[in-house]
C-alpha cells in the first residue's frame, strides 16, 4: 500500500491556483468565500506499471460525439438507433472499420467487465437501459461470457427504479453495492480516502470490492447532468463518487469539497487502470436541478452520445454543452459564485433554475486534468462530431 | 385465513390487491414502530397474528402483530428481495441466491429448501399444492410444496423478475424481454405468448378472465385469459413497473412518473389520475373504499374518486405495498423500519 497523503496535499494546493483567473473575472465568481481543501490521505495498492489503458487511456483527449433525433421519441429510447450510434462512435474513436473490432480495443474475452451506470436520476433521468444492453452486445461480440459482464451501482434501491434488473439479457449480473444506508460490507477495507471536511465522524470513503476485486475492466456510463455541488455531474463523478462509499460528506450547504474529492478518488487504483472506456449518455439532458430531479422542465431530450477514453477532456465538453443550455434557457452559469443564488430551500432549488444549494465546483474537472486524468483545454481536445449520418 | 390476515403478496394470488368493504378510518396512532436487520425492499405479510417481514440482510423476522416484539428470525444465506408467502403454516421466501426456502410459520424452523442457482426477486406463490417462482436465468420453476421436490421448470427467454399470478388451471408472468406467458400450472406447457415493446417487471392481476399488466413500455395491457389477445392498453408518462390492483370495475396503477390512475376495466377508459409527487414503482392496495400507495410518502385515496384522505411521510423511502388487517395498517420502509398504524 502506497500513502498517498502528501501527494495529495501538494495538488490540492497546485489545483488551486489554476482557478484563480477564471475567478478572478467577476465578482459573482469571487472565491474568498470557499473555504480550503482539507488535505486528503489515500491508502491505496502499489502499481508497480500503470496500464495503458487507464484513465486517460488510449486516446487522451479525443471526444467523439453523435446526436440523432431519432434516438428519443416521445421520451422513449430506440435501441436500434443507439446501436448505429455507438457502432458509428466507437470506430471514429478508434480509427477501425468494424465494431467488433473497436471493441476489441478495450476489452478482451478473459475479462469481468463492470458497466457503471448512473441511476441516481431514475426514473426521468439515468443511463438508458438501452444503451447498457448495446454495451452488454459489444463486450460480449469480443467474447466475453454474458456471466462474465456486470451492470453496477452503488445503491441498489436506484437500480430498482430504473428497472435494469429486467432489461439487461440474461447472464449479465446487476449489482448494488450497498444493500443498506452506510453499509460496509460491499467495500474494500484497505482502499480509502480520508479527509476531514466539515467534522463528520467518519472521515474515510471506502472503494467498493467490485472494483477493487471483483472486475478486471471497468465501462463507465454516465448521463449529462447538472449537479448542483459538483456543476456537473459526469464520467469523473460518475467513476469517483460512485465508487466509493460516504461521499454526500463532501458537501454541506452552501460550500462543497467534491474539487478536489472527484479527482483524488478517480485516480486511485485500481479505478484508474480499470476504468477503459466512457460513454456518456446524453439522450436526456437535465440542465438543473442535478443530480436527483425529475422536474421535466429542466430535462431536455438531446439525443447525443458521447464516448471516449479521457473522462476529463469528456466532462469538459459536457460542461460546455449544459452551460450552453443554461445560457440559452438565462439561468445562471455553473461557475457563478453569487450567494444571492444560494437557498436553503430544496423546494426552490428543484423549481427555479436561478437558484442553488451550494457553491458549485466545476473546477473539479481542471484538477483532475491536473492529476494526469485527462485534458482541460478546449483547444487540446479533439472533439469530433458526427451527424445522424 | 381469517379476514385480518394477509397472506401474500397483494393480498391473493389473483394479486387482486382487494379484501371486503370496509369504512375508511384514518390511521391515529403508531401502535408500534420496530427495525429488522438491513433494508428492505419487500412487503410484509400477515397471518395469526405474526407479521412476516423480509431483509437485504438475509433475515425472514416473525414480529408479533400486536406488540412488533420479534418471535422469531431465520437467516438465508443470501439478500431477500422478494416478498414472502404464507400457505398451510410455512412462509415460502426466495433469497438473491435462487434458493426458495419454506420454513415453519410458528417456529421459524426450516422445512426445505431448493436451491435453483440463479438470482431470483420474484416472490414464490403457492396454489393447488405447488410452489411457482421464477428466476434471472429466465426459467419458470414449479415445485411440490409438500417436499420442495421439482415438478417443473420451462424457459421462457428473458428475465423472470414478475411475480407470476395463478388463476385456476393457468399461471400468468410477463418477463424481461418484454413478453406475456400463460402457462398450464400442472405441465409448464406455454398456452399463449404475448409480446409488449419492452421489458416487464410488473407483476399481473387476474380479474373477470382479464389479465391486467404494466410493461416498461409505458403502457397498461388488459389481455385476454384465455387468448393473449389485447383488449385495451393505456398509455402512461414512463413506464410501469407497479403492479396493478383490482378491484369491481376500476383497475388501478402507477407508473414511474409518479402517477396514479384508475381505469375501468372493461373498456380501459380514465376514471381518475392523481400525481404523488415520486415516481412509483410499489404496487397499491386496495382495502374496500380506500387505495393504498407507498411512493417515499404513504398515501390513503378514496377508491371512488382518487382524492387523498390522509398521507404521512414516514420514512425516507417507502416503496413497498402495504400488509392491511382489521385491526392496523402494517408498513415497511427501505432503511428496515417496520411500522404499525392504527
Amino acid at each position: 500500500m502506497i500513502d498517498r497523503r502528501q501527494f495529495v496535499q501538494r495538488t490540492c494546493l497546485g489545483g488551486l491556483a489554476l482557478y484563480l483567473d477564471h475567478w478572478a473575472t467577476s465578482p459573482a465568481y469571487g472565491q474568498d468565500l470557499i473555504p480550503p481543501a482539507p488535505p486528503i490521505h489515500v491508502n491505496e495498492p502499489a502499481v508497480s506499471e500503470r496500464s495503458p489503458l487507464g484513465m486517460p487511456g488510449l486516446f487522451p483527449g479525443r471526444v467523439v460525439e453523435i446526436q440523432n433525433s431519432q434516438a428519443i421519441l416521445n421520451n422513449r429510447v430506440s435501441e436500434s438507433v443507439i446501436r448505429q450510434m455507438l457502432e458509428r462512435a466507437l470506430r471514429e474513436l478508434t480509427g477501425t472499420e468494424d465494431a467488433r473490432e473497436a471493441w476489441s480495443k478495450f476489452v478482451e474475452p478473459k475479462d469481468v467487465v463492470g458497466i457503471k451506470i448512473n441511476p441516481s436520476g431514475a426514473p426521468a433521468c439515468c443511463s438508458s437501459p438501452e444503451i447498457v444492453s448495446e454495451i452488454v452486445a459489444g463486450v460480449h461480440s469480443v467474447g466475453v461470457p454474458l456471466e462474465n459482464i456486470r451492470v453496477y451501482d452503488r445503491y441498489a434501491y436506484e437500480i430498482d427504479i430504473g428497472s435494469y434488473q429486467a432489461l439487461v439479457p440474461l447472464g449479465v449480473r446487476v449489482v448494488g453495492v450497498e444493500d443498506r444506508r452506510l453499509g460496509v460490507s460491499g467495500y474494500d477495507p484497505d482502499i480509502y480516502c480520508e479527509a476531514n471536511f466539515f467534522g463528520e465522524w467518519e472521515t474515510r470513503s471506502y472503494m467498493a470490492s467490485i472494483v477493487s476485486s471483483g472486475l478486471t475492466k471497468i465501462i463507465n456510463v454516465p448521463t449529462m447532468k447538472d449537479h448542483s455541488a459538483a456543476g456537473v455531474t459526469g464520467c469523473l463523478k460518475n467513476l469517483g463518487y460512485g465508487t466509493f462509499n460516504n461521499v454526500d460528506r463532501s458537501h454541506r450547504r452552501p460550500f462543497s469539497f467534491t474539487d478536489p474529492l472527484i479527482g483524488v478518488m478517480c485516480s486511485v487504483e485500481p479505478l484508474r487502470s480499470k476504468a477503459v472506456l466512457h460513454v456518456m449518455d446524453g439522450m436526456r439532458m437535465l440542465w438543473h436541478g442535478g443530480p436527483l430531479s425529475q422536474n421535466a422542465k429542466f430535462i431536455f431530450p438531446a439525443g447525443i452520445l458521447m464516448v471516449g477514453t479521457d473522462p476529463v477532456a469528456m466532462d469538459t465538453i459536457e460542461l460546455e454543452k449544459i452551460e450552453a443550455k443554461r445560457l440559452e434557457e438565462r439561468a445562471p452559469s455553473v461557475w457563478s459564485r453569487d450567494p444571492k443564488s444560494l437557498t436553503e430551500n430544496g423546494g426552490e432549488f428543484y423549481e427555479d433554475a436561478t437558484k442553488n444549494l451550494y457553491y458549485r465546483q466545476p473546477h473539479h474537472i481542471a484538477a483532475a486534468g491536473a492529476r494526469g486524468l485527462g485534458i482541460s483545454d478546449v483547444k487540446r481536445i479533439d472533439h469530433r462530431v458526427l451527424g445522424a449520418g | 385465513m381469517t379476514d385480518g390476515d394477509w397472506p401474500m403478496l397483494l393480498f391473493d394470488n389473483a394479486r387482486s390487491g382487494g379484501q371486503p368493504p370496509r369504512p375508511w378510518r384514518a390511521p391515529q396512532k403508531s401502535l408500534w414502530q420496530t427495525r429488522v436487520a438491513g433494508w428492505v425492499r419487500s412487503a410484509p405479510v400477515l397471518q395469526a397474528g405474526l407479521l412476516y417481514v423480509a431483509s437485504q440482510g438475509g433475515h425472514l423476522t416473525a414480529l408479533d402483530a400486536r406488540t412488533g416484539m420479534e418471535r422469531w428470525r431465520f437467516k438465508s444465506a443470501a439478500p431477500i428481495q422478494s416478498t414472502p408467502s404464507l400457505s398451510a403454516g410455512h412462509v415460502l421466501v426466495t433469497s438473491n441466491d435462487g434458493t426458495l426456502y419454506a420454513i415453519d410459520s410458528t417456529s421459524g424452523a426450516k422445512r426445505w429448501q431448493l436451491t435453483t442457482g440463479a438470482e431470483t426477486w420474484a416472490s414464490p406463490i403457492v396454489a393447488n399444492g405447488t410452489v411457482f417462482f421464477g428466476g434471472a436465468d429466465g426459467r419458470m420453476h414449479a415445485v411440490n410444496f409438500a417436499s420442495g421436490a421439482e415438478r417443473w421448470k420451462r424457459e421462457l427467454g428473458g428475465k423472470v423478475c414478475s411475480t407470476a399470478c395463478v388463476a385456476g388451471q393457468r399461471l400468468f408472468v410477463g418477463t424481461g424481454d418484454a413478453n406475456v406467458f400463460c402457462m398450464d400450472v400442472t405441465s409448464g406447457e406455454i398456452l399463449w405468448k404475448t409480446p409488449t415493446v419492452k421489458g416487464i417487471d410488473s407483476s399481473p392481476a387476474v380479474a373477470n378472465e382479464t389479465l391486467f399488466l404494466g410493461s416498461l413500455d409505458f403502457f397498461l395491457y388488459a389481455m385476454d385469459t384465455t387468448s393473449g389477445a389485447v383488449r385495451w392498453k393505456y398509455e402512461a408518462e414512463l413506464g410501469i413497473s407497479s403492479s396493478p390492483a383490482v378491484s369491481g370495475n376500476l383497475v388501478v396503477f402507477g407508473c414511474k412518473a409518479g402517477m396514479l390512475r384508475a381505469l375501468n376495466a372493461q373498456t380501459g377508459k380514465l376514471v381518475w389520475a392523481q400525481p404523488l409527487g415520486q415516481a412509483i414503482t410499489a404496487p397499491p392496495v386496495i382495502s374496500g373504499s380506500t387505495v393504498w400507495i407507498q411512493s417515499g410518502i404513504t398515501h390513503a385515496l378514496n377508491l371512488a374518486d382518487g382524492k387523498v384522505l390522509w398521507w404521512a411521510r414516514l420514512g425516507s423511502s417507502l416503496q413497498s405495498a402495504p400488509a392491511i388487517a382489521d385491526s392496523a395498517v402494517y408498513l415497511t420502509s427501505m432503511e428496515g423500519d417496520v411500522y404499525a398504524l392504527a
